[in-house]
């Protein structure tokens, strides 16, 4: 005798696959860094030394990234690096002649400006 | 794409070993072929079981210092469904008596066409909902996929401890491991098993699928349930039918459905599809007079108590409450009763299965809050606000307003058959027959365990969410109101049914017949819309996955730069999905220290320090300054928008990280 148990499983199966499937997409999607996404970041290379080079990691549509080294708010230092979406870029800065209070690195690209400091 | 395809296949393969194949062989050992069991009942049983055992054989390997690792799982697994099918050619032999086949589960096209349909609305609108939550994000999520991850990464089951902050002799200082209470390791186990079977990472898809799994097996469950409990009556299946329409569609995102499944309230999902088999196994072993059956309905209580002790206590109180039901509801005869219980309880497979029970618990492994003495906890009346119980209006909320009314409706309708007579000579202006008709639907219900059970689920869950001094709990309010959805979702399909089939039947009362279906389409034309409404509530089209990559990457840069002797505190107050920031340090369950909700430092419970608010709120200030020094807090993960001016003038504090979202300050010696 035919119940129909087998077809309610079978397209309750069918349907947790489909749904399993679509959300396994979209999270490997919206997970990426990248894809999809307008942000990039800026960071000290060595977060603990006196260290000041830095690197920019670039997920947005933004490609050349100008900074400018500051030294008690005067610009000592500039320059641009080029890092493509999804790259990251190591900007190496050399703190000779750098010995003040605060070294700040400022970066601006795609519209947006983001800072890093030491204070020594 | 080709990578996700292969993730894919590998999500498939381990967790259909995980959650189907071991239950699969197992109910088919022990459930001779298509005598008392319907295919739907197999499939559900089988992925039920399967999470069981495999809690049991992870527990097992760990008891006996085997490595927890993708050889052992899948020789276990293999070996223990191959003994399984061993025993299954064992009974074959010895047949035992088996009652018939329940017709319950024999489906017209017109039914067929409806539950499949109903499945399918619910799995769509879970999958919206969830295709905006499924980037790991969840604050609980995040902690239990801290364990997980420990148990795949150590190939051990982990003791739950966490490291604190603490005042020592006027001086803070990190504690040493402290034990947790309110975790279990039947929340962890099948994560883990198929997080190593199949390597996928668990910040990831995976989690979450398997949460929707649990949970959309849960509703079968209570599907298979409603079945059982009304295979008697000519009404049964639509009975059933309906209560999918309550639990599904209707309420598919509102808690405990999909809202639970995104925001990774693990313990209570996985109980909802273990609180549903329990009371299947208990109701069909004393209808039946199955000592089998209790035996398996053990077996799931046992698990439950693995999983989670709130839904373990809740279910306890409920059994007993079902049980006085039971012997109340036939006073006249309950000795007879007490005796049949007594039969089942003390005999064979009750027994040997009670003294398996018993080694496992103490040689094997005992659940960490007992250990821990977590009872304690969980006992003696409310001592945090939302324990004191909610407000009749709250209740309503969190079980949807008309699954509350119908809901009511139906729970008065099983009451009736109780006090039918004493209403029926009260009501004279009504016509008898008719009213019987209504109550007891086609005549041949009758007060049975099922009316004992969902009568006794439905009044202690209210109780306990209104009223826990009654009880003396100490549990949260909310969390436990969200249980009375699935008996007042089979509550409300009984009054739906009920009434159609009077109307149906022309006896309702003395209405006219369309005046009457009028009300009743305007009622559930109310009861489909209010439902829905109850679902767009929590529908909120969101971009927060971009808040939480920027979390994960500023994670890894700290997990990346920091040594394992520095100190990190973050913010669960502005930063997305901090909770998960551990699973990139794997240092400790508490590690980075977090800045808490506000509240949680005002209610005087949950928060006996205030250096992990002052740090981030006031770090300018002499109090902050020696809670970094004597700590030794090297850096904090703060939010750019709303706490990262507060730091921007301190002359110790270098910004060392910036994305849009986040900043990282190093606090320099």
């Amino acid at each position: 005798m035919k119940t129909g148990n087998f077809l309610i499983t079978a397209f309750f199966v069918i349907f947790l696959a489909l749904s399993f499937s679509y959300l396994s997409y979209v999270e490997t999607k919206n997970s990426d860094y990248s894809h999809g996404k307008n942000w990039w970041s800026l960071y000290f290379d060595d977060p603990k030394s006196e260290g000041l080079s830095f690197y920019v990691e670039n997920f947005s549509d933004a490609e050349e990234f100008f900074w400018e080294i500051k030294f008690e708010e005067n610009t000592v230092r500039k320059g641009s690096t080029v890092v493509s979406r999804g790259e990251k870029g190591l900007v190496p800065i050399s703190s000779s002649g750098l010995e003040g209070r605060q070294i700040s690195i400022e970066v601006s690209g795609g519209g947006d400006s983001k800072k890093i400091y030491k204070n020594f | 794409m080709q990578n996700l395809l292969f993730e894919q296949l590998s999500l498939y393969a381990a967790a259909i070993l995980v959650l189907f194949v071991p239950g699969y062989f197992f109910v088919s050992a022990f459930f001779p072929k298509n005598k008392n069991l319907s295919g739907l009942e197999k499939f559900t049983l089988s992925v039920g079981s399967s999470f069981v055992l495999v809690g049991f054989v992870m527990m097992a390997l760990d008891r006996v210092g085997v490595r927890i690792d993708r050889l052992s799982l899948i020789l276990s697994l293999v070996f223990l469904s191959a003994a399984f099918f061993g025993v299954r050619f064992l009974f074959k032999k010895h047949k035992g008596v088996a009652p018939a086949r329940s017709d319950a589960f024999v489906f017209s096209k017109k039914q067929l066409v409806l539950i499949i349909g109903l499945l399918f609305v619910s799995m769509l609108f879970k999958t919206s909902y969830l295709k905006d939550n499924i980037v790991p994000s969840s604050t609980d999520l995040g902690h239990h996929m801290y364990w997980v991850k420990q148990i795949a990464q150590t190939g051990e089951l982990p003791d739950y401890a966490k490291k604190d902050i603490v005042e020592r002799d006027g001086k803070y200082i990190v504690s040493g491991p402290q034990n947790i209470s309110d975790l279990i390791i039947g929340e962890h186990m099948v994560f883990a098993a198929i997080s190593i079977i199949s390597g996928l990472g668990v910040i990831s898809y995976f989690p979450v699928l398997i949460l929707l799994l649990m949970n959309s097996v849960g509703v079968l469950a209570i599907f298979i349930l409603v079945l059982r409990f009304f295979e008697d009556d000519s009404h049964g299946k639509d009975i059933a039918i309906a209560s999918l329409l309550f639990i599904g569609p209707l309420f598919a995102i509102a808690p405990p459905q999909a809202k639970f499944v995104g925001g990774g309230v693990v313990g209570n999902m996985l109980s909802n599809l273990l609180i549903p088999l329990n009371f299947y196994f208990y109701f069909r072993a004393l209808k039946e007079k199955s000592a089998g059956l209790l035996a398996f309905g053990i077996m799931f209580s046992m698990a439950l108590f693995y999983t989670h002790h709130l839904s373990a206590l809740l279910f306890a109180i409920i059994l007993i409450f079902s049980a006085a039901s039971a012997l109340l509801l036939h006073f006249g005869k309950s000795h007879l009763i007490l005796w049949d219980w007594a039969k089942l309880v003390f005999s064979k497979p009750v027994l040997i299965f009670l003294a398996f029970a018993a080694f496992f618990f103490f040689a094997v492994h005992t659940p960490s809050y007992i250990t821990n003495k977590a009872v304690e906890t969980v006992v003696g009346g409310p001592s945090k606000i939302d324990h004191v119980g909610l407000t009749l209006d709250k209740f309503i909320s969190a079980v949807g307003e008309p699954r509350f009314v119908l809901g009511s409706v139906g729970f008065l309708l099983l009451l009736a058959p109780f006090a039918g007579k004493f209403f029926a000579s009260i009501s004279g202006a009504l016509r008898k027959k008719s009213f019987s008709a209504l109550f007891a639907g086609t005549g041949k219900s009758e007060v049975g365990y099922q009316n004992a059970i969902l009568l006794s689920w439905t009044v202690i869950i209210f109780l306990i969410s209104l009223y826990p001094t009654i009880f003396l709990l100490d549990i949260p309010s909310s969390r436990v109101s969200n249980y009375g959805s699935y008996p007042l979702s089979i509550l409300a399909a009984i009054a739906l049914v009920r009434i159609v089939v009077s109307l149906k039947n022309g006896n309702f009362f003395t209405l006219n017949k369309q005046l009457a279906a009028g009300g009743f389409i305007l009622f559930f034309s109310y009861a489909t819309i209010a439902g829905f409404r109850d679902n767009s509530q929590f529908v909120t089209s969101s971009d927060n996955y971009a808040k939480t990559v920027q979390t994960f990457h500023a994670s890894e840069y700290l997990a990346r730069n920091t040594a394992p002797s520095d100190n990190v505190l973050s913010d669960h107050v502005y930063v997305a999905a901090d909770s998960w920031s551990k699973l990139y340090f794997m240092r400790d369950y508490n590690f980075p220290f977090y800045r808490a909700n506000f509240s949680r430092y005002q209610n005087g419970v949950d928060k006996e320090e205030f250096c992990t608010l002052n740090m981030i709120s006031s770090p300018e200030t002499e109090g902050s300054d020696r809670c970094f020094d004597e700590l030794g807090m090297d850096y904090v993960m703060v939010s750019k928008k709303n706490d990262s001016s507060q730091f921007s003038d301190l002359d110790d504090f270098w910004q060392i990280y910036s994305n849009e979202e986040l900043i990282i300050y190093h606090k320099a010696k």
